[in-house]
């Protein structure tokens, strides 16, 4: 609600409009001159420079920039940031492992001579598999009396 | 503290391996058959019905008769050598050494020829250590006879434990 009626026009007035009587109401009317009072602040505080970054206080600037970004994160974050990073490491790691092996399949060991020899003369001890897969030792006897 | 994790998990994983190196646990059925191959030049092939679960392996040998000079199963303790006698000629000692992290049985395994001249003494035809897979098969051949050769089969199977259904007996 209005405090005057010739608020419109004083404003119009203020504006730099032509408003025959406004200066002399003005003048006259309490709530005109505050009016008045209150848009020379706005436009007082409209036409000020903004503030600029002097060129000594970029380092300041910047740093406080850096702190920001680098700040540590809340105990909670890092602990799913940690997860999120170990499930995303399982995940790549499985995955090159599974492309690199031909896919998964189940490790099985296999029976293995470590070691081998004979103490008989003129024989020697060899170690292959068989076709089906058996470990074998073979000895190979050159001849002679052994018994 | 994501790398703790790691560790502590790669420690947790390890620990049962390191475990089962330690205690080698219960002894070990030992099952052991000697096969005599020989050549007689009849022509005709003739395998002991004993060995038939063997036929495959034996008649790709080059002898036409196959009898079974001995068999045996007994339990063996790790660290324990046991003699198994096979022929006049020879005799199987096992002893199972440790269990590794894949549930192999390393043992060793000599086979001890003893000469006919009393004044010869017994020489280790075959010394060996073998990580064999419970229920696999290690296969000794070879081993000169008259005529012929010993082959040796040898099975073994932690107590308590049965052999994989994949796995050759």
């Amino acid at each position: 609600m209005k405090a005057c009626k010739w608020e419109t026009r004083v404003e119009q007035w203020f504006d730099g409009q032509t408003v025959t009587g406004a200066e002399g109401h003005v003048a006259q009317c309490p709530a005109c001159r505050s009016l008045v009072q209150a848009l020379q602040v706005m436009r007082h505080a409209a036409q000020a420079p903004a503030p600029e970054i002097a060129p000594s206080q970029f380092p300041a600037f910047f740093d406080g920039i850096r702190q920001q970004v680098e700040a540590p994160l809340p105990a909670y974050s890092r602990v799913w940031a940690a997860v999120s990073l170990g499930l995303a490491a399982l995940i790549a790691a499985g995955s090159t492992f599974a492309i690199l092996s031909g896919g998964p399949r189940p490790a099985v060991a296999e029976t293995v001579v470590e070691s081998f020899s004979t103490e008989l003369q003129d024989a020697t001890v060899e170690y292959y598999r068989s076709d089906d897969g058996t470990a074998t030792l073979q000895v190979h006897y050159a001849g002679g009396d052994m018994w | 503290m994501m790398m703790s994790a790691l560790i502590l998990a790669a420690f947790l994983t390890a620990a049962p391996a390191s475990q089962a190196a330690a205690d080698p646990g219960p002894p070990v059925e030992t099952m052991v058959v000697a096969v005599r191959a020989v050549e007689t030049g009849t022509g005709e092939k003739h395998l002991d019905p004993r060995l038939e679960p063997l036929k495959t392996l034996l008649l790709r040998l080059p002898y036409d008769t196959f009898e079974q000079a001995a068999s045996a199963s007994r339990t063996v303790a790790f660290g324990q050598e046991t003699a198994f006698p096979l022929t006049a000629e020879y005799t199987l000692l096992i002893t199972p050494l440790e269990r590794d992290e894949d549930g192999r049985v390393k043992l060793r395994a000599r086979v001890q020829m003893t000469s006919r001249d009393p004044n010869r003494p017994p020489v280790n035809a075959v010394n060996s250590v073998t990580k064999v897979v419970p229920g696999d098969r290690l296969q000794i051949r070879g081993l000169p006879l008259e005529k012929g050769e010993l082959v040796l089969f040898l099975s073994v199977t932690p107590r308590g434990e049965s052999a994989p259904p994949n796995r050759r007996r």
